[in-house]
Formats: structure tokens, sequence, C-alpha cells
């Protein structure tokens, strides 16, 4: 066995691991607070791409299949100021998202949000595609991944943006972790996740901390979204496959657990570029099926997946 | 004169409707709690009682006025009429039991923005010392009896003006109720908390209560001073069981 | 019009004539189709139809037993591939290879669900979204012969085309130049007509009414003896195997599978119709099939010139439509187009319930002579309004332009909705001239709604008879 080529291929498979996690935290945050699965967050998330794009290059020419982006003007920026600006548009369309589409439905049953979900999906996709085009645009990397740019490790290449993309992504996860521990909203976070009615007779304004959980995910669905527009070039439907992979990585560590969408991302990311690499009759294209069998496999074993709670229900 | 007036206020409620579905749950009660006193509402399963404090905090469809130390608090919605005081106690206990007792209490003091909490957290585990032995539990692990303390407390909190408490006896042992309901009595006579309790075990509601009412149907069919009411043959046939 | 028009008893005599309507409207409908509409309009009805029997398949878990299953694209996929090579390889008739398909994908359903319905929640939901992702994909393994027998990325095509026998040319529409998509239709007519009557009648069994104590309340139906994964898996099964089925009449239909045709989207698809069909009912998932794919047929045809810009149909614009009358539908009619149907219906015409001692349990007010003014103005309304808004749809109907095209749809659905009451309004007039019966106290109002009633009623009869002979002369 090449043993720096497997080193090679885990190095390789981080990369994507660190979308997968960060868009499965996207989705746990909100499956903790409103109980839904977000079938919208990939295309959310694809939007705040669309937004960083406009911030880093200014105005591109119409592409295939529509575009009326021609005609607004855009603002040529730094990328780290794009990609602020991106995360910080993308958790307004996620607060206003609950504001407005979520919140009335507050005691509608499950299959409504779904619906809202799926319904927001197909907006939001068909006018990133009005708008934008169909054809993939070009984003430059948040990171230096060029050629060279890598450090070696026992002959393998560990580049640069793999490092900074999980740098990034634990700064974060240190500022979320502080902020659900240490302060009072997180505090009314972790309680609105709980029980929403209790959290109202303690006086926490839970419609408003909702609204901030939405806009948390999104954010995080941005960063995942301006993560991958490098390497998956950014189209409408950049995200769709994303968005199964994290729903196997959030199912895979515990549909209610931060800790677990990161390991789960990690699994997801590492069993789709080393199975095909080793087991001969799947092929590339067919690399979302031992993720998605390793899910299953999961549900069967441990239903709340690796981190998740178990939840006891009274009859 | 009419400063005394004010401060006699407690909770007042007038022609308090509710309803869920069609179904009408209450019919028009008329009831109040005097400042610093504990008034109780009797009633069998299904009465409206429960109702009858879910309409107070506005959780429930409901119509009719609700004043607080002078104040219409029917209009506003939940987490506004805690702010403006009122701690609700619900059926079920209303602890957050993936947090931790600590947490709980913080919680409780959400709607406080002062920076006495945690002299308050220490009180109330002075008071309750079972709880300060399992401050960074999971509320969710504690007994029964511990969690309607752990309740309280985290109700009290929020420093209200007016307790509610809704069967705070369900599902406790009879040494436990005793116990809970000599602390409820203690912390009306030393801090003059207004509290308004329903509860089906009339006997030691009627002992911590000053005033009383009882409910049928969601309407009030008997009120009076507790002693009153005690003494009242129907009330003793119905509850007392005498 | 608060009140309803008419009140009748469930089971009197005027009940069973509103019934009777109904079920002629419906037969209508069903015969007019080959009949009146070109070979690629039928083509479409079929695909609607399968897409009926799909939705079908869905709604048995989601709307029956409250869980979510979002991917039933893939157990179409794999009834239209089985029956595709069944047909196209070992040279099976389409018949032939029915109960071996519906048995592959109940087996099927066996598979995916046991493991996913031991979990309460949303984890069905998961392991289904897998399932319709990868299914795709899977088709294109080189693998086991897999590819060989789907063709691949390539699709497979079922080359013998499915033709009336001569003893079936006297179906409506069959021979003649729409006599393969005609026929096709009557198959698909009929699979559809046997699995509705069984669907219901397995709702209605022991084992169906177990299924909908689960959805109503789980915990309460386990305590009642319920075995929970035994009932949920095998209506799972049930429903994958109704979902292989409707693969098969896809096959049918279409003569051509390929895996791209059975994606998430279709899937999504499926939900759509449910939703705006109506959750939980049978005519929701007919309607939800229509729905699907004429809305969609529909909004291809939009052009709004916007100045700089027009949006257009044809591209990505139908799915946003589709997407924001999903979210329409959820907020202000989530009981779907059979709810607003209900509605509708029960400001024209309330059925009372009868008490054990064969009583209604409230007054009832049938249309007979001798009306109020006030009823007999809204009936006199109703009674125009039908004829006037079909006769405007009918001129408006070739001007070519988006918009006076949509009103004239709309005009042409609403006589859907006032003809009925044409109908029994006329017919009561007809049954009082018949039985001799003169009101005494006629007013002029009165006698007015009657007559218009009648007309009105007489119009929707002649229409359909014309309509039904001109496309038959046509041919």
């Amino acid at each position: 066995m090449d043993y720096v080529l497997l080193l090679q291929r885990i190095f390789d498979a981080l990369f994507n691991s660190a979308i997968y996690s960060s868009l499965a935290l996207a989705l746990v945050i909100i499956f903790r607070a409103t109980g839904l699965l977000n079938f919208a967050q990939g295309e959310m998330a694809t939007f705040s791409g669309y937004i960083a794009f406009v911030f880093l290059v200014g105005p591109q020419p119409r592409l295939k299949g529509g575009g009326l982006a021609g005609l607004i003007p855009g603002v040529p920026l730094s990328v780290p100021l794009a990609v602020v600006g991106a995360v910080l548009a993308g958790m307004a369309v996620g607060a206003a998202t609950e504001r407005v589409l979520i919140r009335p439905l507050r005691n509608a049953p499950e299959l409504s949000l779904v619906n809202v979900s799926i319904g927001l999906l197909l907006v939001i996709n068909s006018l990133m595609a009005q708008w934008w085009g169909t054809g993939p645009r070009v984003f430059p990397a948040l990171f230096p991944a060029g050629a060279g740019q890598n450090f070696n490790i026992f002959g393998a290449r560990l580049r640069y943006s793999t490092i900074g993309v999980w740098a990034l992504l634990f700064v974060v996860l240190v500022c979320l972790i502080f902020l659900l521990k240490r302060t009072r909203i997180g505090l009314a976070f972790r309680a609105v996740s709980i029980n929403q009615t209790n959290s109202e007779l303690v006086g926490i304004p839970v419609g408003r901390v909702l609204m901030y959980g939405w806009a948390l995910a999104a954010g995080f669905g941005a960063l995942a979204a301006c993560i991958s527009a490098n390497s998956v070039l950014l189209e409408p439907n950049m995200m769709l496959r994303v968005l199964v992979y994290a729903f196997a990585a959030a199912t895979l560590g515990g549909l209610d657990s931060p800790k677990g969408a990161l390991v789960g991302g990690v699994i997801v990311g590492l069993s789709q570029t080393l199975i095909p690499a080793y087991v001969p009759f799947i092929g590339f294209e067919l690399s979302v099926l031992p993720v998605l069998i390793a899910m299953t496999a999961v549900l069967l074993v441990r239903p709340a997946g690796l981190y998740g709670t178990k939840r006891v229900e009274r009859v | 004169m009419s400063d005394d007036v004010i401060d006699e206020v407690g909770l007042v409620a007038r022609n308090l409707h509710a309803s869920y579905g069609a179904v009408e749950v209450l019919r028009g009660l008329d009831f109040e709690v005097a400042q610093g006193k504990v008034s109780v509402i009797l009633g069998a399963n299904g009465a409206g009682k429960t109702t009858t404090l879910r309409a107070i905090c506005n959780m429930c469809n409901s119509s009719g006025d609700v004043t607080l130390g002078g104040q219409d608090i029917s209009r506003l919605g939940t987490a506004e009429i805690v702010r403006r005081g009122v701690a609700h106690v619900p059926q079920g206990r209303g602890t957050f039991p993936e947090l931790s007792v600590n947490d709980n209490l913080l919680v409780g003091a959400y709607v406080r923005k002062d920076k006495e909490v945690n002299d308050d957290i220490d009180r109330w585990f002075e008071i309750f010392p079972r709880l300060a032995e399992r401050k960074e539990q999971l509320a969710g692990s504690l007994s029964g009896g511990e969690q309607q303390m752990l309740a309280v407390a985290r109700a009290l909190m929020s420093r209200p003006k007016l307790l509610l408490l809704d069967e705070p006896s369900l599902g406790l042992a009879p040494l436990i109720i005793e116990d809970l309901f000599t602390r409820f009595i203690n912390l009306n006579k030393e801090t003059g908390l207004t509290m308004l309790v329903v509860e089906q075990n009339a006997n030691l509601a009627l002992d911590m209560a000053d005033f009383g009412y009882v409910i049928e149907s969601g309407e009030i069919t008997l009120s009076g001073p507790a002693d009153q009411l005690k003494s009242d043959p129907a009330v003793q046939e119905a509850y007392l069981g005498a | 019009m608060s009140s309803p028009l008419v009140v009748v008893a469930k089971g009197g005599a005027e009940h069973k004539r509103w019934q009777y309507v109904q079920y002629l409207y419906l037969a209508s409908f069903v015969l007019l189709v080959p009949v009146v509409l070109q070979p690629f309009e039928i083509g479409k009805m079929n695909r609607a139809l399968v897409l009926s029997v799909a939705i079908l398949a869905v709604n048995l878990v989601v709307g029956f037993n409250g869980m979510l299953a979002l991917g039933h694209s893939a157990f179409m996929g794999v009834g239209a591939f089985v029956t595709a090579s069944l047909v196209q390889d070992e040279n099976w008739d389409f018949w032939m290879a029915l109960p071996v398909v519906v048995m592959v994908g109940f087996v099927l359903g066996i598979l995916v669900g046991l493991p996913a319905l031991r979990v309460k929640g949303l984890y069905l939901a998961l392991i289904t979204i897998a399932q319709a992702t990868v299914f795709p994909t899977l088709v294109n393994i080189d693998e086991l012969g897999i590819a060989k027998r789907t063709g691949g990325p390539n699709g497979k095509g079922v080359s013998e085309e499915v033709i009336a026998p001569s003893y079936f040319e006297w179906l409506p529409g069959v021979d003649g130049a729409r006599g393969g998509s005609a026929y096709r239709y009557w198959c698909i007519i009929l699979i559809l007509g046997i699995t509705l009557l069984l669907v219901t009648n397995y709702i209605r069994s022991r084992p169906g009414r177990a299924v909908l104590a689960i959805r109503d309340n789980e915990a309460g139906a386990a305590v009642y003896g319920v075995n929970l994964p035994v009932v949920k898996t095998v209506n799972f099964a049930i429903s994958a195997g109704l979902g292989s089925l409707a693969g098969l009449m896809w096959c049918l239909d279409k003569g051509f599978v390929a895996g791209q045709d059975f994606t998430f989207l279709l899937a999504v698809d499926l939900i759509i119709g449910l939703v705006i069909g109506g959750v939980g009912t049978l005519q929701g998932s007919l309607l939800g099939g229509l729905f699907v794919v004429w809305v969609n047929d529909l909004t291809k045809r939009i052009t709004i010139p916007l100045g700089l810009y027009t949006l257009n149909g044809d591209g990505p614009l139908a799915k946003a439509i589709f997407g924001l009358i999903l979210i329409l539908f959820t907020f202000f009619a989530p009981g779907g187009i059979v709810s607003l149907a209900k509605s509708v219906q029960n400001k024209l015409i309330k059925v009372v319930p009868i008490r054990p001692d064969g009583t209604p349990a409230e007054d009832v007010d049938s249309f007979d002579p001798g009306m109020e003014s006030d009823r007999a103005q809204s009936a006199m309304k109703l009674a125009i309004l039908g004829p006037v808004l079909l006769t405007i749809g009918w001129l408006l109907m070739n001007v070519n332009n988006l918009i006076v095209g949509c009103v004239a749809f709309g005009l042409r659905f609403s006589i859907l909705v006032t003809a009925p009451v044409a109908m029994l309004v006329g017919s009561n007039e007809l049954k009082a001239l018949l039985a001799g019966r003169r009101p005494e106290s006629i007013k002029a109002q009165a006698s007015m709604a009657r007559l218009l009633g009648g007309l009105g009623f007489l119009f929707v009869l002649l229409y359909g008879l014309w309509l039904f002979k001109t496309q038959y002369s046509s041919r």
C-alpha cells in the first residue's frame, strides 16, 4: 500500500470535510432550535456565495440561461471583506426567512415546515439561475491554493488552503461555543432549543432568539459556500449535492449535536474520497453511496447518531 | 390615599374568557389577588384551573381584562408579561431538563439585567441545599420534589411581583407536599410575595391561602376568605372529603 | 352567501342526486379526455395520471401514516427499469410484468423501511432522501450487469409499441390518429381505477385503521396493541409497491426510461403534488398529479417582458412559481385543493348526517319550488354565471396572448364549479315540472332562477354533447 498516496488523499479529503462540516453545523443549529430539516440551507448558502462573488469581482456579463446581474453594480472588495459581507448578507436572509416564513408556522405540523423549506429551495435556486445565469462562475480562492503553496509532510502535500479553512472553522467554532456557553443570548438559545413554551415563561423572546438562530445557521452556510465556491465553481446547483453530504454528516454525528456535525463532516469527507479509491467497483461517480450506507448503518445501531442526545418521550 | 390603593391592587381579572377551538373553557371569570396575599383557585379536573393561569399569561386564546398593579397586561405577549413581574410555574414544572441546575436558575433570571443574579442564586441554594449539591447536574436527573423546588426557585429568580403556581402538589409524596407548602407560606410571610395557586388538594391550599375561589366548568361558583370556604358545607363535601 | 344554498340530508334523495351530478362530471371528464384532447395532450394527461398513482403512494406514508418519505422517485425508477428490462429483454407483456414489478417494489420497501421505521422522527426522511439522490447514479454501475440492463446513461427504450388489440377499438378515441396515446390512457385509467379501489378498501380495513391510528397518536396506538414497526413497514412497503407500479405505468406511457428521469426533483414534484392536492385524501392525490403536470405546462408558456429583460417561463422560472405556490398553499390552504373545494361546496350544499332515529341532525332545506327570494337570487346568479363564464372563456380562448389565455382558462375552469349547481337547480325544476307541482306563491325571481337553472342545465348538457360530436366527426 502506498502510504504517501493514502496520506495525500486524506489531506485532500479534509478540504471537503470542512465544507460538509460547516453546512452540517448550519443544519444542526436549525434542527436544534426549530426541529426542522432545512432543505433550503444549501440554496441559502449558494446565494451568499453569489453575494460574495458580486462583492469580489463587480458586475459580470450575463451567462447562459438568464442574467439580470449585468444590470446591478458590483463593488470590488478584498477577499476577507467580501466573505464577511457575504456572511452578513446570508445572516440577514436567514433572519428574514425565520421572521417571514417560519414564525407564522410555529404551531403547524412538521410537514408544513418541510414544505416551506422545499418551496424556498425551489424559489432561491431558480431566482439565482434567473439572476446570475446557470453557467459556472470562477470564484477566487480564500487561501493560497496554487501549485507549490503547501507543506510537505512525509512526501504528501498539505495545501495552505486546507489548513486555512480549518483554522477559520475552528476560530468560528470557538466563538460559537463561547456564545452558547458564556453569554445571555447563548443561554436563551439553549433554553429555546429545549422547550419553547417554558422559555417564554421565563421571559425569553422566543421568536427573536429563533431568528438569531436562523441567522447564525445561515452564516455557517455562507461560510461553507465561500469555502467551496472556488473548488466546485459557483453555480446555482452548487450546493444541492453538498447538502446531501451535509445531511449525512449531521445524521452521522447526531442531528442535534454541533460536535457531531464536525466529526460527521470529517467522516463523510474521508469516506467520500477514500472508499472509491480503495474499493474497486465504486467509482467516483458513486462516491455518495458508501456515505449514505454508512449513515443508514449508524442510524440502525445508534439512532441518535454518534453524539446526539436520545429523546425521551412522555406518553 | 391613592398610593395606598395602588399598593393594595395585585392581580385583577375581569370577565376572563378562554377557548380551545370551538370549546369555551372559561366563561367570564372575575377574581383578584390582593397585594402580598395568597389566593387559591380550587376545582376538579377540567374545570379550567390551568387554563385560568394560561389566560393570565396570554398563552391561550383568551379575552377579558387582566391588570397587574393597575396596569393592563391582557394584550401583552407572554414574554412581556413575565417581564412585567409575573412568574408562572406551569404543570410539568417548566424546568429545562437538558440544562444544569445552575443554568436553569440563570435562565430564570433572563429578564433581569442587574448584577445581583449570582447573589440570588446563592440565596436559593441556601434555602434549598439539595439543589446546591446538584448544582452542575442536569435538571432532568433530579427527583420530582427537587424539580419542583428548582421550578419555584427558577420562577423566583425573576424577582416577580406575582407568582402563579399550577398544582404544585401534583405527583409528589404527601410528606414532600407538606414541606413544599410550608416553604410557600414562609415565602409569602417573609417576602410578601403575591401568589395565585391552583390546586386540587383543597386542605393544604386553603391553609395557606387568604382568599379562595371554586370554579366549575369555567365559572366561579363560590368565593370567600379561606377560613370561610373551609367551613362551607359545599366545599367540604366536594373537596375536603368531609 | 354565508348560509349554504341547499341543506340536504345524508343519503337522502337530494344528496344522492348531488352525488350523481359529481359522478356524471367525473365520468364525462374521463370519457372526454381521449376524445377531445390532441395526442400530445393525452400524453400529458397520461403523465399526470401516472404521477397521481405515485403521489397516492407517497400519500399512504406521508398523509395516512404521518411519516415523512421523500424518496419515491427511486421506487418509480426501479419499477420503470424492471418493466423495461422484462418487456424489452425478456419479451414479457406489460400485464405479465405488473405483479412482478409490484412485488419488487414491495420487497425493496421492506428493505428500506425496516431500518428507517424502527426509529421515530425524521430519519425516514433522511434515508429516503439518500435513496432518491443515489438512485440516478446507481443505474449507471457497470457491475452485476446493471448498466447493461438499464442502458446506463443512455437510458433504455421499449421498442414494442403499446397498441390496442382490435377488440378494444370501441373505446373512445382509440381508433384513428390518437389511437396509441388514447389506448395507453385507457390502460392507465384501468390501473388507476383498480388501485384507487384497493387503496380505499385498504384504508378502511383493520390494518388501514392501525396505520391511521399511528398517524394520529403513535404512543396511543402502541398502547392499544398496534405493532408499530410491522404496521409501519408493511404500509411503507405497500406504498413502495405502488410507487413501483407508477414506474411501470411511466414506462408503459413513455416507452423509454432513463436514470435522469428519477432524480430527487421528481420526488420533490411528488411532494408538491401531494401538498397542493391535499394531504391525506385520495382525491388530493389525483388532483395533485394533474396540478403538477398541467401547471408546469402552463408556466412554460409565460413570457413577461420587463423592459430590458424578459422573464421566460421556459427557463428556471417554472421552478420558482412551483416553489411559490407550494409556500402559498402551506400558508393559506394547508388542506390543499381538496379542502378549498370542500369549503366551496359547503357554501353551496351542506350535507347533514342522519341521527340514529332516522331524522336529519339539522333542518333540511332542499332546493324545491317555493324558495325564498334571497336564495333564489343566489341560485339565479350562479345559474347565470356558469354559462356566461363559459361563453366568455370560449370567446377568449383563441386570442393569442398569455394573460388573456390565463383568464380564459380560469373562466373555463370556473364552469366546473358553477355548472353542477346549475344542473342541480335545473334537475329540480325538471322534476317539479314533470310532477306537475306548481308552487302556490311564485315570486318573479324564483321562477326566473328556475328558468335559468334549467337553461344552464340544458346548456351544459348540450355543450358536452356538442363537444363530443364535433371532436368525433372532425377526426
